[in-house]
């Protein structure tokens, strides 16, 4: 635990659905269902899976940005859930968040220099002469020019301002940064400098990552250990190589035979999944996965897998996979 | 790996010719295509990948002529079965659009009618055009939309098109171009919007197709892995034009293009993990001013490398660099 900047502990959040006319909760969004994980201070922890699964969430709730149902989050040793709003605030800085889409995350009427210190002001960090030039050194660390601080967003390119929303958080000199999909939006040849960028800065600041994505091949380029997940569970958690060697669970299996590779001397036979992935208001018993899972036995629909520690460092949660 | 069964049939099924299409904005003159050549053999898949803005979806809009204002097709010829497709009628091209070439869109909003549930869409679809009875349509429409990963699609082609989420209609829409049997069918990134495991169910769906009907399948995607998957040959678009056509061993083994290269060495691939990927500096040319250069070359770093002035002075033709082998450089000038 001494090493371990992050500690996420059986994390849930449901979202309620409101009907009727007194709007009464009808049901629950079971967004993310008890999820648990640790990252080292200066690792990446990828977090991959398809729409819906609870990616987003995850990290918002982490980050207090939507308030959990229950679970426990350590970061730094804090017990982040139960800080105060003065101590939350002081540590906010040292969390940060980048969006998928720069460009409604950054205030179209505002020059981005304003937008890049924000935080800086909130936090009454520096004088304005200051400011201005922690904001100036940022721009030209992201790959930026000093006098763009007096543009606005829409004067950039998706990938320039997706260098904006890594300035705004670098500002802070953050320990740990959660990316939701930072590339997604991007053109392949501009994703790479990106993904390029942020490898740069972990080196050079010590920083941490989230990294979440729904694209496999790049989430295996940037973590160290990744995470897949499946209807608000992580299903499995693994270092990198493991979990693309030797995947154990078989959604881990059908997901990684459905990416295409950029190789055509590598066509490969795909497992291919029945259907499509089940209501987060209304999941299945047992498995999660059951309803699609290609090797699904009694047992499956009706008890629900612990997410345990089959082998070492690799985490399943799967009545099929042996504990070794 | 060609699955082509009807290479006897001597002819292209689709050959596209000196293909210009422009919009006139206030900006100015949009260059989206820009003299466009390729074609397609009968079950051939060509794919046509580039990325955004280098105008592939105009250039099948522009095949199927649905190139509205302020854009029009100022230049070329669209040869369909032997057939100039730009001198039909637009009701002799409307009944094109329904039997032989069927198109599955980038958004599926719009082409879904709101007033009808699914089923009902996708049977009227299999009723007129394989003289289905009604009741044999609607038990055909079930399963087509089962075939397309739609879960429990009995109860579920009831459902009204604001009932189902994007990925469902995108599904839908792809049915009821599949379930025409088409000749060609022209697909629009197709599966962008899905989830891969949806995604393999789709690309495994228009495979069988193609094996069993012979369907040639013009696919347009930024998504190298669906190229290396899916096409036969392959042609790369930059900037409005064409830059690059191989097969697509071809292209990956050996691509000579400085963008094409430079494209395949910046993108992750799964399993083959890079310390460092590649970048293209600076971005892609407005398609309004363009210079008689070649546009690839502000971010060209062959051209700095060899220092190659024509590069800025001059547009290249498409030079033949191997047997069906072509490129749009002037590294390969000696070999025309
Ligand atoms: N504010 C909210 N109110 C109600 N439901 C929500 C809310 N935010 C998310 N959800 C639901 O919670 C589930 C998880 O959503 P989340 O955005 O975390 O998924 P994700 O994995 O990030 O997906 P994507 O890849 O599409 O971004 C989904 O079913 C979503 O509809
Ligand atoms: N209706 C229009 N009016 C003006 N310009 C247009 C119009 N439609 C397309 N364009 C321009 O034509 C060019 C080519 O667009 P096109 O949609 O073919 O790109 P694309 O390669 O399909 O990109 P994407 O991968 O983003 O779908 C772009 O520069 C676009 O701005
Ligand atoms: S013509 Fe010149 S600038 Fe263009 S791709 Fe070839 S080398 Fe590069
Ligand atoms: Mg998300
Ligand atoms: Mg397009």
């Amino acid at each position: 635990m001494k090493n371990d900047l992050l500690v996420v502990e059986n994390l849930v959040k449901y979202f309620p659905i409101r009907g009727g006319i007194l709007q009464r909760v009808q049901n629950w969004v079971r967004a993310v269902d008890n999820v648990s994980f640790t990252i080292k201070k200066g690792e990446t922890l990828g977090l991959v899976g398809e729409s819906g699964c609870g990616k987003s969430t995850t990290g918002r709730t982490i980050l207090r940005l939507t308030p959990q149902t229950s679970g426990k989050v350590w970061f730094d040793n804090k017990d982040l859930f139960s800080l105060g709003s003065s101590e939350m605030k002081k540590i906010r800085r040292d969390l940060q968040i980048i969006f998928q889409d720069p460009y409604s995350s950054l205030d179209p009427r505002m020059i981005v220099g304003e937008s890049i210190s924000e935080g800086l002001r909130a936090h009454g960090i520096g004088t304005p002469q200051e400011r201005r030039q922690i904001v100036a050194e940022t721009l030209v660390r992201v790959g930026l020019r000093a006098e763009h601080a007096r543009r606005y967003p829409h004067e950039f390119s998706g990938g320039q301002r997706q260098r904006i929303g890594i300035a705004r958080a670098l500002t802070m000199k953050p320990k740990l940064i959660i990316a939701d999909e930072p590339v997604s939006a991007l053109d392949v040849s501009i994703q790479s400098t990106v993904l390029n960028l942020l490898d740069e800065l972990q080196e050079e600041m010590g920083l941490t990552y989230v990294f979440i994505a729904h694209d496999l091949s790049v989430v295996e380029h940037i973590s160290d250990r990744i995470g897949v997940m499946y209807l608000g569970k992580i299903v499995e958690l693994a270092p990198r190589d493991d979990l693309f060697n030797d995947p154990q669970h078989p959604y881990t299996q059908a997901l990684l035979s459905s990416i295409p590779i950029p190789n055509p001397h590598k066509r490969r036979k795909r497992i291919i999944l029945e259907g499509d992935v089940p209501s987060a208001s209304n999941p299945p018993p047992g498995c999660r996965f059951h309803t699609r899972c290609p090797v699904a036995v009694d047992r499956c629909r009706i008890d629900m897998p612990d997410f345990e520690e089959k082998i070492a460092g690799h985490f399943t949660a799967c009545h099929l996979v042996e504990k070794i | 790996m060609t699955k082509n069964k009807h290479k006897d049939k001597k002819g292209p099924l689709l050959d596209v010719k000196k293909l210009k299409t422009y919009f006139y904005t206030e900006e100015g003159v949009v260059h989206a295509v820009d003299g466009v050549d390729f074609h397609i053999m009968p079950g051939e898949t060509l794919a046509i990948v580039g990325e955004s803005g280098c105008g592939k979806s105009v250039t099948s809009l522009s095949v199927m002529q649905l190139i509205g204002q302020p854009g029009e097709i100022i230049e070329g010829e669209i040869f369909f079965n032997g057939e100039n497709l730009l001198a039909k009628s637009e009701y002799e091209m409307c009944k094109v659009r329904g039997n032989q070439i069927a198109m599955i869109f980038q958004q599926p909003s719009g082409c879904l009618n709101p007033v009808f549930d699914i089923g009902y869409q996708v049977a009227e679809v299999l009723e007129v055009h394989q003289a289905l009875g009604e009741e044999t349509g609607r038990k055909r429409a079930v399963e087509w939309l089962s075939k397309v990963g739609i879960p429990d699609a009995e109860k579920k082609s009831s459902a009204f098109p604001h009932e189902i989420s994007g990925g469902q209609a995108q599904r839908v829409m792809i049915a009821m171009m599949l379930s025409n049997l088409p000749d060609l069918l022209i697909a629009d990134e197709p599966t962008t919007a899905l989830d891969v495991t949806i995604q393999a169910q789709i690309l495994e769906l228009m495979d069988k197709m193609q094996d069993q009907f012979g369907t040639s399948i013009l696919v347009i995607t930024h998504d190298m892995g669906i190229v290396a998957e899916m096409a036969d040959r392959v042609a790369v678009m930059y900037a409005g034009q064409i830059v690059e056509q191989a097969s697509v061993f071809e292209l990956f083994d050996n691509s000579k293009h400085p963008y094409t290269t430079a494209l395949l060495a910046s993108i992750p691939i799964l399993g083959e993990r890079k310390e460092k990927l590649s970048t293209i500096p600076g971005s892609v040319p407005n398609l309004v001013d363009l210079p008689p250069a070649c546009r690839f070359a502000p971010r060209c770093q062959v051209r700095l490398e060899k220092q190659m002035t024509r590069c800025t002075e001059e547009m290249p033709p498409l030079f033949n660099v191997t047997d069906n082998h072509i490129a749009r450089c002037w590294v390969y000038e000696d070999k025309k």
